[in-house]
């Protein structure tokens, strides 16, 4: 389990004024499961997930963690190394290779025959299937994803959901995953952390009982509207002004 | 492609009517039929082989290995670019200077050979595409070394692995624009010295008062530093396929 606990960040902006982006962040990451933090543009979560990952430093509060293995971020931008193949891509930053779980790890995210293909202007599906197949081969304690399907249509986006669940169900990776979007952190999550207001604060968390096997077309399910609901209706209270997406 | 060949087929269409028919006595430009008929005789008289030998061999060669030297040295030029900007941008200060400065003192420190030419023009490759180098660092996507960093590689390796890496298009596509600079150096240092190369050629012909072989030769040099433009361009095409 990964505990954050009081966690703030404050940064000078361009005219040298302080700014608090979040504060007191309290939240867990249970081992094995998927975790969302929702949250509006603009409240911190890409500067949240990268501290979390040890890339940024915050400004007060601490992380613990029960276990030394790394935790990787995969932002929201293609990460993978276009000058490298895919197999390349995942085998970089490895001291010691395992051909076979490079294979598996192919295999799992679905790239088997693509090995020798490079990065480069391949679709942002694909590309986010090599850096997830490359945070994988590290071996983490957790993966950090942050808005990974802002970017991609809408046939992409559905097979990264069922990828992403499929990863999670086959290696009981822990994964982190930050959103604008409050169907994808339902259809993807066990535990949804609501963020909003100014400075961010976390507003609430919810608990997602939907079956496992949740169709992601059947997203109008009572059980979905009904958390769909809660999310907003919280939302709202704290900030009015802006807006989290519900459409996939 | 196509409209800069019909662009230069609109201006030698202007210059042949313009010259040839319309002012064929004039201070301005030679007849196209007389620059026409020098081209059989400055091969000879100027030794154009040697001269295209020497002063190209000097560019391209020089850039060449100027290249693979700088792209050794990447990871301290970027480390340098990333951590020291204030120092890197005193040293723009030395574009002020022109290249005659450079090209005087360096004929002053060396005698004039065919040796201390390639050295000058290694020199001056180092220089162009270190600066290069430097300008375009500040073009490096910040995921990737964020990516790298995260997966625990070490701060130079992400320099020279990732950022070189991810800028190394940028840089040789600016190798265009460093050639004609070369081409122009390397001419000015064998003008300075009145050694063998094009700018030795010019020496001469400007001795000998020679305005049509001088065009002539302008023409000849024009055309070697498009062709050498076109085998950077398809170099960089087939070599750095990753630009973003």
């Amino acid at each position: 389990m990964i505990e954050i606990n009081n966690l703030s960040k404050i940064y000078s902006d361009q005219f040298g004024n302080k700014v608090k982006l979040f504060e007191d962040i309290s939240f867990q990451i249970e081992d094995e499961k998927i975790t969302t933090v929702i949250a509006p543009v603009g409240s911190g979560k890409s500067s949240l997930l990268k501290i979390i990952s040890g890339l940024e430093k915050q400004s007060s509060g601490d992380i613990k963690k029960d276990s030394d293995s790394k935790i990787i971020y995969i932002p929201s931008d293609p990460s993978s190394f276009p000058w490298l193949s895919v197999r390349e891509n995942i085998l970089y930053g490895l001291d010691k290779v395992n051909k076979e779980s490079i294979n598996t790890l192919v295999n799992l995210v679905e790239l088997e025959g693509y090995e020798d293909h490079y990065a480069d202007n391949k679709s942002i599906g694909f590309r986010f299937r090599i850096s997830l197949a490359r945070s994988l081969a590290q071996n983490p304690h957790c993966i950090c994803i942050d808005e990974p399907f802002c970017r991609m249509d809408q046939l992409t986006k559905i097979e990264i959901y069922q990828l992403i669940r499929k990863v999670n169900k086959e290696t009981n990776q822990t994964i982190l995953l930050a959103t604008t979007n409050i169907t994808e952190a339902i259809y993807l999550s066990k535990k949804i952390y609501l963020m909003g207001g100014e400075p961010a604060k976390i507003i609430t968390g919810f608990k997602i009982d939907l079956p496992s096997a949740q169709d992601i077309f059947n997203i109008s399910s009572n059980e979905f509207n009904y958390y769909i609901n809660e999310v907003e209706n919280n939302f709202k209270k704290v900030d009015s002004k802006k807006v989290l997406f519900k459409s996939i | 492609m196509k409209s800069k060949l019909a662009f230069i087929f609109v201006l030698v269409f202007i210059y042949v009517l313009l010259f040839e028919f319309i002012l064929p006595l004039n201070m301005v430009l030679p007849k196209p039929s007389l620059v026409f008929e020098s081209f059989g005789y400055i091969w000879a008289d100027y030794n154009i082989i040697e001269a295209i030998a020497i002063t190209s061999t000097s560019v391209y060669l020089s850039l060449l290995i100027a290249y693979f030297t700088v792209s050794l040295f990447s990871s301290l030029i970027i480390k340098l670019a990333i951590e020291f900007p204030n120092a890197i941008e005193k040293l723009k200060v030395l574009r002020y200077f022109p290249a005659f400065f450079f090209a005087i003192i360096f004929s002053y420190w060396f005698e004039n050979s065919i040796l201390a030419e390639f050295l000058f023009a290694f020199l001056s490759s180092i220089i162009l595409i270190s600066i290069q180098l430097v300008i375009v660092t500040k073009k490096h996507n910040k995921v990737y070394v964020d990516i790298a960093s995260n997966l625990g590689i070490k701060k130079n390796k992400i320099y020279s692995s990732v950022i070189f890496k991810n800028i190394q298009p940028y840089l040789f596509s600016e190798l265009i624009r460093i050639h004609y600079y070369m081409w122009v150096l390397v001419m000015v240092y064998e003008f300075i010295n009145a050694i063998s190369g094009f700018g030795g050629v010019y020496k001469m012909a400007l001795i000998y008062r020679d305005f049509v072989g001088l065009f002539s030769i302008a023409i000849l040099i024009s055309i070697l530093i498009l062709f050498g433009s076109y085998i950077i361009k398809i170099i960089h095409e087939k070599l750095f396929y990753w630009e973003e």
